[in-house]
């Protein structure tokens, strides 16, 4: 039963918005058909990235991701059935280096290019909830 | 003979006969930048202090990296905006990392130091983050083609090509993604290498898609190559994706015979799409390389069409992800909202710092990867990968390499396909696969359209067969006259 959404990962509360995404749009996208890319959705997304759009911006870009949308369709045609994913091409996994300290970047160095320092920290606006 | 116009391997071989220095060579390399870059416009900062002699610098050597003999002792190397040059600018062509100086080197930029080259701190042109096909999403201009003014270099390392192609570079170093050094490096008549993906380190290169991305050399000629790939391969434990594997010396397989070499052709790469003259020029390199010696056949790489959508989801919900971190507050550009909250800042910074081309990839790739999406889309091509991998491997099985054209045109005009996205991501349907697959692959020149524009033929192999590459591009390269052919600027 598909119920109500929150973007994974997103850290959403209940007074970010909600995808307006309905049980149908999924399914659709599942099936076959291209769901509609709308402009809510889209400024959701750019909401998510935390990338401000103009409307002017927000207008083109639905426009452009439906289309490119449309061509990334093509992939529903695909049999993958049993077929693994592959989400790192090299058979190596779990790298570790031995637990010693080594030399790393100074406070200084890693501030170097802040836009603003305060101390050893990066200045920033305050977090409002 | 000036200088500027030879290769590293000549220049080389004049430095160790005490024929001519590195200064000598970087005042040639001065004066055809002042003669021609005003045309071409291949690097961004170029300054008074552009050039960066660290040779004498050790400074910066890191216990794991080997040292490697001084071979390219005195010349001068151009390098990519997304390669981080310590204390020099690294802003990957984009408003949001501007001023950007990083405090480290990038791994190939440290072996680049060790084998004596000069750096150039002036770096080449690149659409931003690596996003396109075109160097016309460079936050600065777009470069124009040496061999047609009007017409693009390529992207996204078009910067890097263009400087060699136009002779004012010896020899560049640019990243490969989707195409980003082979593409280019056709359109503008030079050699484009993307090693096996793990060959080289990706230490310090800005990552757009880190199971995808790749740095590699763009030469004036196959020895070239293999001369810049000898020095910045290797393993390196900065680089979790870096693979321990021995590094041959690459200038071996130059001169070898490609008798019996089996190539497979793609049937699937040769349809509607590719330039009917850029087709025939290809037919008429395979056929060359038939009459050198090798065998070919045609083969099916039966999952070819859905590279592209693979690509453009892979590619874009990897770089989601690694280009969250530009957000005004570690370096960069910042703009301040007038709510002045953190989360104000990151939209502003973003909005602003950002050109449209990032902001579609980003957008999309977000998308992608959200919850309800992430099994129709990302989940899926990452399937799909697996079977285009798959395709390959088949492939290799019988074969030695399978050759294709680079690009399925010739270069377009500046401003062509720039307005339509979904236009300018076709030009990468030849090179996309072989970063899916991880394999390495070769663009050289092999001619020229009617009009004077390079057409590249595009070599793959199995992965740590950049020997196998060499071997057959070398051999085209040496019966064939284009390596010698120079653009008229």
């Amino acid at each position: 039963m598909i119920k109500n959404y929150l973007f994974r990962g997103a850290g959403a509360t209940n007074k970010e918005h909600r995808l307006a995404l309905t049980a149908r749009d999924v399914r659709q996208a599942g099936r076959g058909g291209t769901m509609a890319i709308t402009q809510d959705t889209v400024k959701y997304v750019a909401h998510l990235a935390r990338i401000d759009l103009s409307p002017k911006e927000l207008e083109k870009l639905s426009q452009q991701l439906q289309e490119i949308l449309g061509f990334i369709d093509k992939l529903k045609k695909v049999d993958i059935k049993d077929i693994a994913p592959t989400s790192h091409i090299l058979p190596i996994n779990n790298v570790l280096r031995d637990d010693l300290p080594a030399e790393s970047l100074s406070s200084d160095k890693a501030l170097e290019n802040a836009p603003e320092r305060q101390g050893n920290f990066f200045g920033v606006p305050k977090v409002i909830e | 003979m000036e200088l500027y116009k030879l290769t590293a391997h000549e220049l080389i071989e004049r430095i160790d006969k005490k024929e001519t220095n590195s200064e000598e060579i970087i005042g040639s390399l001065k004066k055809r930048i002042k003669d021609v870059e005003f045309k071409v416009k291949a690097y961004v900062r170029l300054s008074n202090s552009y050039f960066s002699n660290l040779t004498h610098n050790s400074q910066n050597l890191i216990p794991n990296t080997q040292h490697l003999r001084p071979i390219l002792k005195g010349i001068p190397v151009s390098i990519k905006d997304n390669i981080c040059t310590q204390g020099y600018n690294t802003e990957c062509c984009s408003k949001i990392l501007e001023g950007f100086r990083p405090p480290y080197d990038a791994t190939v930029i440290q072996k680049l130091k060790q084998a004596g080259a000069i750096i150039f701190a002036a770096k080449t042109n690149m659409d931003e983050f690596a996003f396109g096909s075109s160097t016309e999403n460079s936050y600065f201009w777009p470069t124009h083609n040496p061999w047609d003014l009007d017409a693009v270099v390529g992207g996204s390392s078009g910067g890097s090509a263009a400087a060699v192609a136009s002779d004012e570079a010896i020899m560049a170093l640019g990243s490969d993604t989707g195409g980003s050094i082979r593409q280019p490096a056709s359109l503008c008549g030079v050699v484009g290498l993307k090693p096996t993906y793990g060959r080289v380190s990706r230490y310090g290169l800005i990552a757009f898609a880190s199971s995808l991305d790749q740095i590699g050399p763009i030469t004036k000629d196959v020895r070239d190559s293999a001369i810049l790939m000898n020095v910045i391969s290797g393993y390196d434990s900065f680089d979790s994706t870096s693979v321990n594997i021995e590094v041959p010396d690459y200038t071996k397989s130059l001169g070898m015979d490609i008798n019996g070499v089996k190539i497979g052709i793609p049937k699937e790469y040769f349809i509607a799409g590719l330039d009917k003259e850029v087709k025939t020029i290809v037919e008429e390199a395979i056929n060359k390389l038939k009459n050198l010696g090798a065998n070919y056949k045609s083969v099916s790489l039966p999952h070819t069409e859905y590279a592209g959508p693979v690509y453009y989801i892979i590619a874009t919900a990897e770089a989601s992800s690694n280009l969250a971190r530009f957000d005004g507050v570690q370096y960069g550009f910042r703009r301040e909202g007038a709510k002045s909250n953190l989360i104000d800042m990151y939209k502003k910074t973003r909005g602003e710092g950002f050109g449209q081309e990032a902001k579609r990839r980003i957008i999309l790739g977000t998308f992608v990867l959200s919850h309800g999406y992430y099994d129709a889309y990302y989940l899926r091509a990452l399937k799909v990968r697996t079977l285009i991998k798959q395709d390959f491997d088949k492939v290799f099985t019988e074969f030695d390499c399978v050759v294709t054209p680079t690009s399925p045109t010739a270069a377009f005009k500046i401003g062509e396909k720039i307005k339509d996205p979904l236009k300018m991501y076709l030009s990468d349907i030849y090179t996309i696969s072989a970063n899916l697959a991880g394999i390495p692959a070769i663009s050289i020149p092999c001619g020229f359209t009617k009009k004077g524009l390079p057409v590249g033929l595009q070599i793959l192999a199995k992965p740590f067969n950049e020997e196998l590459l060499f071997k057959v591009a070398y051999v085209y390269e040496q019966n064939t006259p284009w390596h010698k052919m120079k653009p008229k600027l």
